[in-house]
This record gives structure tokens, sequence and C-alpha cells, in this order.
């Protein structure tokens, strides 16, 4: 029986401990969650939705926004909408530019919806991917109805009117967002104007969002962290008992402490499966190949810190007071109970992706490189101090 | 066998061991007494190769220690003064697990056979939680001979434990020094030092104040104050009131 082994069956002899450190957590994230949700129901954002275009198509996005949830669209005209802002009776002021539906019909994009935020704006990143989704929508029924009106004339198939045949394959392929939307959307920024507090954006498809109004995985966040760090609490028993011992012979310390580590990282990955599986069944959250790379990352530097604070800890009762006001802490600050990346922009905080938590709520697609970068080296880093710490005399 | 040489030792500010010196020949039972606090387990755990000191050599048959400790970790057995065992696992599991650590396989016969000197051969399904202090004690002493080492160094191995099983283990330490295995053992009493220990080192404050037998350290006590000690505890009270009598 190897050293792994010999840890792993250690973990499963204790059955309350193997329950408090797998099925609470995730009890726990489930209770809370539902508690969150049930309290977000209740609360719509005000915000103000100028249609200069006064199209159908304008219209169609104005109708469907105000059956969403989490806001309540205010329709304004210019001055009355700026007005409100300034006043912050509305989060932001959403503008539908002349010309929107004309520019949809030429295959345009860009620059064909204005925000305008001040200091205090923290939704609007909620509704421009809302409106995204919708002019996603619309873009995609033009391209797909535009096709079919070509293809049954290059065929000579055409026996009704051509707008006839364009709108029912609009309309048939607008059925296709229902229930589920084929595609859903987020922002990147361009032309940013500081003056006017003026954003145009442009539209880029990603299927990342799924996870913007679950409260679960922000949770699960905290509470993995939490369980992981406690569930290192032999470090601080043993590295006085056994680890003396273990530094005076042959092997030493470290090729033990790994093969631990390892056995406590199999057990969370156990627990973030049961999360995921229970997510799933409960339809909760979708939790993708990234998304679990991600989690699984997340648990990893969560072994590190726990490490770290086991090997500076003086005894158990240090160590799990530091492991819960560690854990809440950073758990606030980094997004795990309510939405903080809007908030730390807005205060010129441009290091949010060194919260871990960030890398789990961020990245529901694909993982950017410059985040797996900061994970490594945190990791590393905070890897190297513990066992640092640990090979000197205790 | 063991030079220690002028080995100093500070943390921060507070200096543990003050050029410490002696040495230990093969086979003998070398007890080093001292105070709370005079530095016994910093100079074991340096010994042992967990701590590396300030300064200073030591060399274990000419081998330098801090210059090859992982050869060095083969020679050495160590017994830390607390318990390093798991309380959870039996005897057998624990001397399996400790036995992961040697360089070369250690058989399951050699384990138990290890466990039968001790006397442990009936607790070998036992969990260790389940053993008096003394039956930790002792297995605490087998774990440490594992891999067959030729030092040992042990850290008060009977501190807090009952006479007879300290009396069963002074025996069997003076077994392995007969079968030429070369004992460091630090303690506070004096009494058990004097049965067991061929000679002794008195450390007090981080300095070495006294280096020689039973007898030459009531000699020096009959020199300085021209009475003989009536008793252990007033010849210990020699002894560590004494500044720098060293003979090495």
């Amino acid at each position: 029986m190897n050293l792994l082994l010999i840890k792993l069956t250690d973990l499963f002899r204790h059955p309350v401990k193997l329950l408090f450190y797998t099925v609470i957590p995730i009890i726990s994230v489930f209770l809370l969650g539902i508690l969150l949700e049930e309290g977000q129901r209740g609360i719509k954002v005000p915000i103000a939705l100028v249609d200069e275009d006064e199209s159908e198509f304008s219209e169609l996005i104005l109708k469907r926004m105000k059956g969403e949830e989490r806001i309540q669209i205010i329709p304004a005209q210019i001055e009355e909408a700026e007005k409100m802002l300034l006043k912050h009776e509305v989060d932001s002021v959403f503008i539908i530019k002349d010309g929107f539906q004309k520019q949809l019909f030429e295959g345009k994009e860009d620059s064909i919806v204005d925000i305008l935020l001040t200091d205090a704006s923290v939704a609007y990143g909620i509704v421009r991917e809302a409106i995204a989704a919708e002019i996603l929508r619309l873009s995609s029924n033009i391209q797909a109805a535009d096709w079919v009106e070509r293809s049954f004339q290059d065929l000579g198939i055409l026996k009704s009117s051509p707008d006839d045949l364009w709108n029912e394959a609009f309309r048939y392929t607008d059925g296709q967002w229902e229930p589920e939307p084929l595609m859903t959307a987020n922002f990147v920024l361009e032309n940013v104007n500081n003056e006017n507090n003026e954003i145009n954006e442009s539209v880029i498809v990603n299927n990342g969002i799924e996870n913007l109004y679950s409260p679960y995985i922000g949770i699960w966040t905290f509470f993995a962290m939490l369980v992981t760090i406690l569930s290192l609490d032999w470090l601080v028993k043993e590295k006085t008992s056994l680890f003396p011992r273990m530094k005076s012979t042959a092997k030493g310390m470290t090729g033990y402490l790994i093969a631990s580590i390892i056995a406590i990282f199999v057990l969370h990955l156990i627990q973030l499966f049961i999360f995921i599986g229970i997510g799933n069944y409960l339809e909760k959250f979708i939790v993708n190949i990234s998304l679990l790379g991600w989690m699984a990352i997340y648990i990893l530097f969560s072994l590190s810190i726990g490490v770290l604070l086991a090997a500076y800890a003086k005894n158990i009762g240090s160590f799990y007071l530091i492991a819960a006001i560690f854990s809440f802490i950073i758990s606030l600050i980094g997004g795990s109970f309510f939405p903080v990346d809007e908030l730390l922009k807005m205060i010129n905080f441009g290091y949010f992706q060194w919260l871990p938590q960030q890398w789990v709520i961020q990245n529901g697609g694909p993982a950017p490189f410059i985040s797996i970068v900061h994970a490594v080296v945190i990791i590393f880093v905070t890897w190297l101090a513990a066992l640092r710490r640990l090979q000197e005399n205790l | 066998m063991i030079h220690v040489n002028g080995i100093y030792k500070s943390y921060g500010k507070k200096q543990i061991l003050k050029g410490v010196s002696f040495h230990v020949k093969r086979g003998e039972v070398f007890g080093l007494i001292g105070p709370n606090g005079a530095g016994k387990s910093t100079l074991l755990s340096i010994l042992a190769t967990i701590t590396k000191p300030s300064s200073g050599t030591i060399s274990f048959q000419e081998m330098n220690v801090l210059k090859n400790s992982k050869a060095v970790k083969s020679m050495i057995g160590y017994v830390p003064q607390d318990i390093g065992l798991w309380e959870d696992l039996t005897v057998e599991e624990n001397m399996i697990f400790w036995s992961k650590f040697s360089e070369q396989p250690v058989e399951k016969e050699h384990l138990f056979a290890l466990c039968q000197k001790v006397r442990l051969e009936e607790k070998w399904y036992e969990k260790v939680a389940n053993l008096s202090g003394g039956m930790k004690r002792k297995l605490n002493i087998a774990v440490s001979l594992i891999h067959n080492p030729e030092i040992l160094l042990m850290d008060e191995p009977t501190v807090g434990i009952d006479l007879e099983s300290k009396l069963e283990i002074n025996n069997y330490i003076q077994d392995l020094a007969k079968q030429g295995k070369t004992v460091l053992y630090t303690t506070h009493d004096l009494r058990e030092i004097m049965h067991l220990c061929d000679r002794i080192g008195v450390l007090n404050n981080g300095e070495i104040t006294f280096v020689g037998t039973i007898d030459e350290a009531k000699e020096m006590m009959v020199k300085e104050l021209r009475t003989p000690p009536k008793n252990e505890e007033q010849l210990l009270l020699f002894l560590l009131a004494m500044k720098s009598k060293v003979k090495r």
C-alpha cells in the first residue's frame, strides 16, 4: 500500500468528517442559493430605454425587454432619460439608435445601441447582454430568411411572393429560439468616450452566460474554499507530531505531503462532481468543460492556501478561526455572494482577474490565457511558501 | 562515532546553542541532561538533520552530516519527544506506514520482530489510540528502528510513563548499545541517566558545561564542594550550577 492509498483509507475511516467535507457544503450551497434566488426575485433594477428608431424591430426589443424578470424597463425620450440617470432614478440608459432596423437588414451590428452610465451604474452588464441576445436573434433571423429567399429564387421554386416567403422564414427561425435560445451573447467594448460616459458596443457570440443569474456557482466558491481549507486540519496536528520524524528519514516529508494533498484533492473532486450532478439534475446551472476545469483549479488554489495557513497556524483553534475568516473575506471581495466585477471596475480595481473566485464565476466560456497564468502563479507561489515553512524546524 | 564541533544555533536574536562541542563513541549510550529550554531538543533535531545549525560541524563516522544529509538519514533513527504515530491506525499499520519512509523495502516479519522486542506483539492489531502511554513510547522507539539505524537519537523517550515501562525501555536501549548501536539520549531525570548512560553531557543555557562519566561528575563535586553528593538531586543541582567545567 503506498502513501496515497494510506491517506485515502484514513480519510474514509472518518464518515462524519467525510460527510462534512462533501455533503454538508453541497446542502448549504443549495439552501443558501434557493434563499438568494427567492430574495433576488423581488428586486427589479430600473433601466431607461430610448427608442430613437421606433421601428418594428426596436419595438420588439422593447417588448421583450419588458418581460425580463430582474429589470424594470422605463421607455423614455433621450432628455428625460438623461435627467433620470443624473438623479439616479435609473441605473443606466440604453439608446436604440436611429437606423437600427435598417442596419440590421444590411447585416451591420456595430454601434447600433448606445449606453449611458454613471459611476453608480451596476446592473447595465445584465441588460446589455440581454439586448445583445435580442439583436443576435433578430440578426440571425434576418440572415436565415434572406438565405431561404435567395435559395428559392436560385432553385426556381418560388411560388408565393418573396415577401411572404421571407416573413414565413423569419417567423420559423424566430420560433427556433423558444423555449431555449439558440445562442447567448456578451460584449467587447470599443470607442469608450469618458467625457460622455458613452459606450458603443458590438456583439460577439459566446455561450458562457448561462450562469448569469445563478447564485449557486458563486456560493459554491465560498463553501468549497472553506471546507477545502478545513480539510487540511490534519496538517496542523501532524506538522509537530509526524513531520519531525519524517524529515529525519531518507525519503523525507515532501512525498508524503504531496500524496496527502492528492488524496484530499480527490475527495474534493468527488464533492465537486456530486455538486454538479445535483445542480444539473435540478437545472440550477450548466457546467461546461471549461468551467469544470476552473472549478478544479479553484480547489487546487484553496488547497495551496490551506497548506500555507496550516503551515503557519500555531494551533488547531487558530487554524479553524483563520480559515473561516479568510474564506469569508476573500469570498466577499471575490464575488461569491454577489457580482463584484462591475463594482471593481467602477473603483478602477483592474486586478479582479487575480481574485480566484472570478476564475470560476467569469469563466463559463473559454478561459482567457491571462487567467490561467494568474492561477498558476498564485498556486505555485503559495505552494512554495507553504513548503518552505513546513521544511523549517517548527 | 559522533563528533559535534562548535555548533551555534539562533532563532532571530535568540541564541539557543552557543558553540556546543562533544563526541560520542560507537556503542556508547550518551546522556544529554539539562533544564527545560537548555537547547537539548534543538541540538537533537540538528543531529537528526531536521534543523540546520547557524554554524559549526557535525560528523557521523567521519561523514559530514550537513554535506551528506541523505546518506546520514539512513544511519539515524530519531525518536521525537512528541509521539510520532497515527492514533487511528493499528500498531501493524503504523509500522507499515513508517516503513514506507525507508530507502530499502522492509519485510513485515522484520516489523513484527521489532514489536516483539518491545513486547508489543500482542497489540499488533490494536489501534494506537487504545494503547497505554508506555506502549505508545515503546512503539515510538520500535518505529525508529525499522531501517536498522546505527545511531539512535532519542528525545526524552520515557517522559510521562510508568516506572515499569521506563525500566523496560531502558533495558532495551542497553541491549541496543550492546549490539553496537550508538545512542544519544536526552532527559531531565538524572536517576535514569545514572542507570542507563556510559557518559553524560550537561547542556545549560545553550552551552555544554560538563562531559564525562557519573563518577567523574561526583569526583568533581567532591573537589569543588569538598563533600560527596548525598543523592542524585544534589549531584544534578551541582551539575546544573556549574559553569563550563568541560572535559571533552
